[in-house]
C-alpha cells in the first residue's frame, strides 16, 4: 500500500515518493538532504512487519484512525521530526500535535531533543523528535493479563487505582485520588481523610510492588559529541554501537531509587489548590536528576504510570514456572517459583540468563512458605534442584545455587517451534528439525536421511519444503568425483532468522484473530439487530450462546497466542 | 533383512556350486577319455602321492571303456609318483561305493593310508583300470583342506564382448554401474549389449542390484563384490527399501526397557537385548546406539549425563545415558500457542492479508473452526 506524495515539503524534493514498506531508497537520499530534517536515524530494526500491522491495529482500535496514521508513519519511517510527521501523513498540524500528545500520554512515544548542526551561516539548533515505542504498543494487549496480577495480589482497591493509569496512561497523585474519589462519592463526602489514606496506603503498595513507576523524563537532550563531558564520554566509548532511539531512552529512564520513590506528603487538597507545591522527594541523585523528571505541566507534578517490566517480569516467572512443572514436575516448579520469590529484589534486569545465587536453606524456607510446599522436605528439594540442572556436590559447605533460565526460555521456544513443524508438516520433518536444531554446522542430505532413519527421498521432500518455508537454510556444493560431477545439497537450521519469521507469523496470528473477533462482533451485532423480535426465546438465547462461545475461543486463543508471543519478544 | 542377506549369501552358493559341478562334470566326461589307462602293461600300480602329505587322493573308477582303449601309459603327471605299491595291495573295491567318500562333492575318492591291505578282494590286474584326473585330485585335496577354490578364470572362455562388459563391470568394484553408464562405456550395439548383459546374468558373473537412491535405475555389479553401503543404503536397508519394520520393532522394544531399567546407556540396552533374545534378527551396539539417538530426536527419551547418584548408581560420572522424561512430552508438542489455531498451520499465511482475497474474515478453516 504506497500513498504517494503529490507535492513537497522544501525545495529539494521534487519528486513524488511512496510512503509505506515498499519505498524507494533514493526517498530516503532526498530526505537526508533537507535541511530541516533530523539526523539520519534507522528504522526500528527489531520490529517485523506484522509487528507493526498488529500496532497500528491496536493504535486504531484504541486511539482512533489520526492516532494510528502518525503512530504508522513513526513505526514505518522511524525517529522524525514534527515537520515530516506533517509532510509523510499529510495530516494538519493540529492533528499530528494532538495525536503525538496522545502518544506520548499513553507512553507509546518518547520525545528527545538533539543539537543539529546549522547550515551556512547558521547556528546550532536543537531540534525535537519523535519515536514510537513498538513495546509499549503492544503491551496495550495485555492490560487484562496486568489486571489479574495485581487483582490477585492486592484486591479490589489496588486495582481501581490500577485500572485508572491503564486507562489514563499517565496520572499524577491528585488526579488518582480524584478520580477514586469520583468513584466513591457517597463514602468520601463522609470520611474524606481515610479515603485519602487508603488511596495513599493502596498506591504505596503498588510502588512498592514496582507495578508503577515514575515517568521518565519527557524530554531528554542527547548532547552532540563537543558538548558531553567526560562521563557521558565514556559512557558513549563503552557502547559505540548504541543508537540514537537507545541513546535517548537510556537518558529518559530514571535512576532506580528514583522510579519508586514515593513522595513524602500527599496533601488532601484539591488539585487546584497545591497547584504551586513542588514535590518534596528527598531522595538521593535528586538533585541530578530533577531537571529531566517526567512532568506535562509547568508546575512539575510528578506524574505515574505502569511499569510494563515488572509485569513482563513476573509473566517470564510464570511462564518457566509452567514449562518446567510440564517437562519435569510440579515440585521443581514449586522449587523455581521459591528461588524467584527469595531473590525478586535482586533481579536487575528482565531477561537475567541465570537466577540469583541462593543457599539450599534460603530456598528451603521460600517453598515452605507457599501451601504446595509445605510437605517437601530437604531431600526432595535438593532432588529437584538436581532436575532444573544444578550440581549438588557430595559436601555442601556453603554452596550456592543458579538456575539457567535461559537454558529453560530455549527449551520452550524450541518445543514451540517444533510443534509447528510437527503439526504442520510430519513427525519425520519433526525429527529432522529437530537434529538440524542440534547440529551447528552444514550437514549433508545423507547424513540427515541415515540420523533420522527417514528415506532419503523423502528426506530431500521434506527438507526442500521445509526450506521453501524459510524454516531452513541451504547450501549446495559442487563435488567432483571420479566419473562424474555431482551436486550435495547442504542444511542447516539458523535459530536466529527462524525464530523471527516465526515471531513474525504470530503477530501476523494474533492480528487475523483480532481482526476476526472484530469481524464476529460486528455480524453478530448486524445479525441481532434483524432478528429482533423475530425469533423465539429459545432460539434466539441458542444463537447467544453460540456467539458467546465463538468470541470466548477467539479471545482465549489471542491471550495464550499472546503468551508465545512474549515468550519469542520479551523473555 | 539379514534374512534377506543370508538368503542372497545361499543362492549365491548354489549358483557358484552348480556352475562348478557343471564345469568339473565336463571336465571330467573329456578327461576320462583321454586318460584311462590300461594296467595290463604296467608290472607295478603306482599311485600318485602328493609331496606335502600322505593322504592320497582318488585314483580310481570302475571302468567305463573296455580294456584296450583310450592311453597306453601314465601321462607326465603321473610321473611325480613317489611311493610305490605292489599292484595287488592297492586294488580297489569291486563294490565302488564302499570306497565312496560320501563327502566329497566329486565322489569316488578314498584314502590309501586309511587303506587295509587285508580289506581287499584280489582282482586280477588286467580287470582293473584306473582314471588318472589329475585336476580332480588336486580339487578335492583342496576342499578338504577348507582352502579357497581355484576357480576358472572368469571370463576366461566368454566371447570379447561379454568379457569387455564383465570387465566394465568389474572395474567398479562394491559399486554398482548403472545401466546407460555401462553401455555407454562398453560402446556395443543395443542388441549384442543386452545379450551380453543376458549371458553373463545367466551364468552369474553379474547380477543386477537395486540402488537406494536410484531405485527406478538397473544397476548391475560382479558377482565378486558384495554391493556397498552406498548402493544398498546400510544396514537399516533391505532391497533399497528402508526397513521401516525392523526400526519400529527395535524402537518400541527399546522404549519398552528404558521403562523397565528406568536408565540406561547404549551399551547396557544392547547387554539386554542380548542376553534376553529379545529380538529376533541380530543387530549390533552400533545400530542400538542410532535407535536411541532417534528416540531422543523423537523426544521419546532424553538423554542425561549420570551423575552417578540414585538412579545413576553404577554408570560412570558424566557418561550419557537414556532416561524416559518424567512429564509428558506429548503434550506439551499438542498445546503450542500456534498449533491451537488455524494461522499457526496455515499453507497460506503468507498470502493472507486483511482485505485480501485471502483474509482473516473470509477464510475457510477460521469458519471451519469456529463452526460449534
Amino acid at each position: 500500500m504506497c500513498v504517494g506524495f503529490e507535492h513537497c515539503y522544501n525545495s529539494f524534493c521534487i519528486f513524488a515518493y511512496p510512503i509505506g514498506p515498499l519505498y524507494h531508497p533514493f526517498t530516503v537520499l532526498l530526505l537526508s538532504f533537507s535541511p530541516h530534517s533530523a539526523p539520519p536515524t534507522e528504522t526500528p530494526a527489531m520490529v517485523s512487519p506484522h509487528g507493526i500491522k498488529l500496532a497500528v491495529h491496536l493504535i486504531s482500535t484504541y486511539f482512533g484512525d489520526i492516532v494510528s496514521k502518525v503512530c504508522e508513519c513513526l513505526l514505518r519511517k522511524g525517529t522524525l521530526t514534527l515537520q515530516q510527521v506533517l509532510r509523510f501523513t499529510e495530516l494538519s498540524k493540529q492533528n499530528v500535535t494532538n495525536a503525538l500528545l496522545v502518544l506520548i500520554q499513553h507512553n507509546c512515544v518518547q520525545a528527545f531533543t538533539i543539537e543539529q548542526p546549522g547550515g551556512f551561516e547558521e547556528e546550532k539548533k536543537i531540534v525535537t523528535n519523535y519515536m514510537a515505542l513498538h513495546d509499549n504498543i503492544i503491551h496495550h494487549m495485555r492490560f487484562p493479563k496486568f489486571l489479574a496480577i495485581v487483582s490477585d495480589e492486592f484486591g479490589q482497591e489496588c486495582t481501581e487505582i490500577f485500572e485508572g493509569l491503564l486507562q489514563h496512561g499517565r496520572l499524577s497523585v491528585n488526579q488518582i485520588m480524584d478520580r477514586y474519589k469520583d468513584k466513591h462519592k457517597p463514602l468520601t463526602s463522609e470520611e474524606n481523610s481515610s479515603v485519602v489514606d487508603v488511596v495513599h496506603e493502596n498506591f504505596n503498595r503498588l510502588v512498592q510492588a514496582r507495578f508503577i513507576e515514575r515517568c521518565p523524563a519527557h524530554v531528554p537532550h542527547i548532547k552532540s559529541e563537543e558538548d558531553k563531558d567526560d562521563a557521558a564520554k565514556k559512557k558513549a566509548k563503552k557502547n559505540p554501537s548504541q543508537t540514537l532511539e537507545e541513546q535517548a531512552l537510556a537518558l529518559a529512564t530514571l535512576m532506580e531509587s528514583m522510579r519508586f520513590a514515593v513522595e513524602d506528603t500527599i496533601t488532601n487538597d484539591a488539585p487546584d489548590d497545591n497547584s504551586n507545591k513542588k514535590p518534596t522527594t528527598a531522595v538521593v541523585g535528586e538533585k541530578r536528576k530533577q531537571p529531566e523528571t517526567g512532568a506535562t505541566n509547568e508546575n512539575k507534578e510528578i506524574l505515574w504510570r505502569v511499569n510494563f517490566e515488572e509485569f513482563t517480569r513476573r509473566l517470564r516467572h510464570k511462564c518457566v514456572v509452567t514449562h518446567v512443572t510440564n517437562r519435569i514436575d510440579s515440585v521443581a516448579g514449586i522449587v523455581l517459583r521459591a528461588i524467584f520469590d527469595a531473590s525478586r529484589r535482586n533481579e536487575t534486569t528482565v531477561k537475567m540468563e541465570k537466577t540469583v545465587p541462593l543457599s539450599m536453606e534460603t530456598i528451603y524456607e521460600e517453598a515452605m512458605k507457599s501451601e504446595e510446599g509445605r510437605s517437601l522436605n530437604m531431600d526432595r528439594v535438593s532432588q529437584s534442584l538436581v532436575q532444573l540442572g544444578c550440581e549438588i556436590p557430595v559436601v555442601a559447605i556453603d554452596e550456592t545455587y543458579t538456575i539457567d533460565l535461559k537454558k529453560i526460555i530455549d527449551e520452550a521456544q524450541s518445543q514451540e517451534v517444533e510443534s509447528i513443524v510437527m503439526k504442520k508438516y510430519s513427525r519425520d520433518a519433526y525429527r529432522i528439525f529437530r537434529f538440524l536444531s542440534q547440529c551447528k554446522s552444514l550437514c549433508d542430505t545423507d547424513k540427515i536421511s541415515t540420523s533420522t532413519f527417514v528415506d532419503k527421498k523423502e528426506a530431500l521432500k521434506i527438507l526442500f519444503q521445509l526450506w521453501k518455508d524459510d524454516f531452513l537454510h541451504m547450501e549446495r556444493h559442487a563435488t567432483e568425483a571420479k566419473t562424474a560431477k555431482t551436486e550435495n545439497l547442504f542444511w542447516k537450521l539458523d535459530k536466529v532468522s527462524v525464530w523471527e519469521q516465526v515471531l513474525d507469523d504470530m503477530y501476523h496470528a494474533a492480528l487475523n484473530l483480532k481482526l476476526r473477533l472484530a469481524y464476529e462482533i460486528d455480524l453478530a451485532n448486524k445479525g441481532l439487530r434483524l432478528l429482533k423480535g423475530k425469533i423465539g426465546g429459545e432460539e434466539g438465547e441458542a444463537k447467544r450462546m453460540k456467539m458467546k462461545s465463538m468470541w470466548t475461543v477467539l479471545d482465549s486463543s489471542f491471550l495464550i497466542l499472546d503468551d508465545a508471543i512474549m515468550l519469542f519478544h520479551d523473555f | 533383512m539379514f534374512k534377506k542377506a543370508r538368503d542372497e549369501n545361499a543362492q549365491q552358493a548354489e549358483a557358484e556350486k552348480k556352475r562348478l559341478e557343471k564345469e568339473a562334470h565336463k571336465e571330467q566326461q573329456s578327461l576320462r577319455k583321454e586318460s584311462m589307462i590300461d594296467v595290463d602293461h604296467k608290472k607295478d600300480l603306482k599311485i600318485m602321492i602328493p609331496k606335502i602329505g600322505a593322504v592320497v587322493e582318488p585314483v580310481y573308477i570302475n571302468p567305463v571303456l573296455p580294456p584296450g582303449h583310450g592311453p597306453t601309459g601314465w601321462t607326465g603327471r603321473l610321473s611325480t609318483i613317489s611311493t610305490t605299491l605292489p599292484s595287488s595291495r592297492l586294488l580297489p573295491s569291486p563294490a565302488p561305493s564302499r570306497r565312496r567318500c560320501p563327502q566329497s562333492a566329486l565322489g569316488c575318492s578314498f584314502s590309501a593310508s586309511l587303506l587295509q591291505v587285508s580289506d581287499l578282494t584280489p582282482i586280477p590286474s588286467n580287470k582293473v583300470r584306473f582314471i588318472s584326473n589329475s585336476s580332480l585330485i588336486m580339487s578335492s585335496i583342496l576342499q578338504k583342506r577348507k582352502t579357497p577354490d581355484p576357480k576358472p578364470k572368469a571370463g576366461a572362455s566368454l566371447p570379447e564382448s561379454e568379457r569387455l562388459v564383465l570387465n566394465i563391470i568389474k572395474s567398479r568394484k562394491e559399486n554398482a554401474i548403472v545401466v546407460t553408464d555401462l553401455k555407454k562405456e562398453a560402446k556395443l550395439p543395443q542388441p549384442i549389449f543386452n545379450k551380453c548383459l543376458k549371458n553373463l546374468q545367466a551364468s552369474g558373473l553379474v547380477k543386477e542390484v537395486p540402488h537406494v537412491q536410484f531405485k527406478g535405475r538397473k544397476h548391475y555389479i560382479s558377482a565378486d563384490f558384495e554391493p556397498s553401503e552406498e548402493v544398498t543404503g546400510g544396514a537399516w536397508y533391505a532391497d533399497g527399501e528402508l526397513d521401516t519394520d525392523f526400526i519400529e520393532v527395535l524402537k518400541n522394544t527399546s522404549i519398552k526397557i528404558i521403562r523397565k531399567l528406568k536408565v540406561v546407556t547404549d551399551e547396557g540396552l544392547y547387554d539386554f537385548i542380548k542376553k534376553n533374545k529379545v529380538v529376533r534378527t541380530e543387530c549390533t551396539s552400533q545400530q542400538i546406539s542410532e535407535i536411541l539417538r532417534a528416540l531422543v530426536l523423537d523426544n521419546m527419551i532424553i538423554d542425561v549425563k549420570s551423575t552417578g547418584i540414585g538412579e545413576y548408581h553404577g554408570i560412570p560420572i558424566g557418561k550419557i545415558c537414556y532416561r524416559c522424561p518424567v512429564g509428558d512430552l506429548g503434550q506439551s508438542l499438542k498445546a503450542g500457542a500456534m498449533v491451537s489455531i488455524p494461522c499457526g498451520v496455515c499453507p497460506r499465511i503468507r498470502e493472507c492479508t486483511p482485505g485480501g482475497l485471502i483474509s482473516p474474515t473470509t477464510c475457510v478453516y477460521y469458519t471451519k473452526w469456529l463452526d460449534f
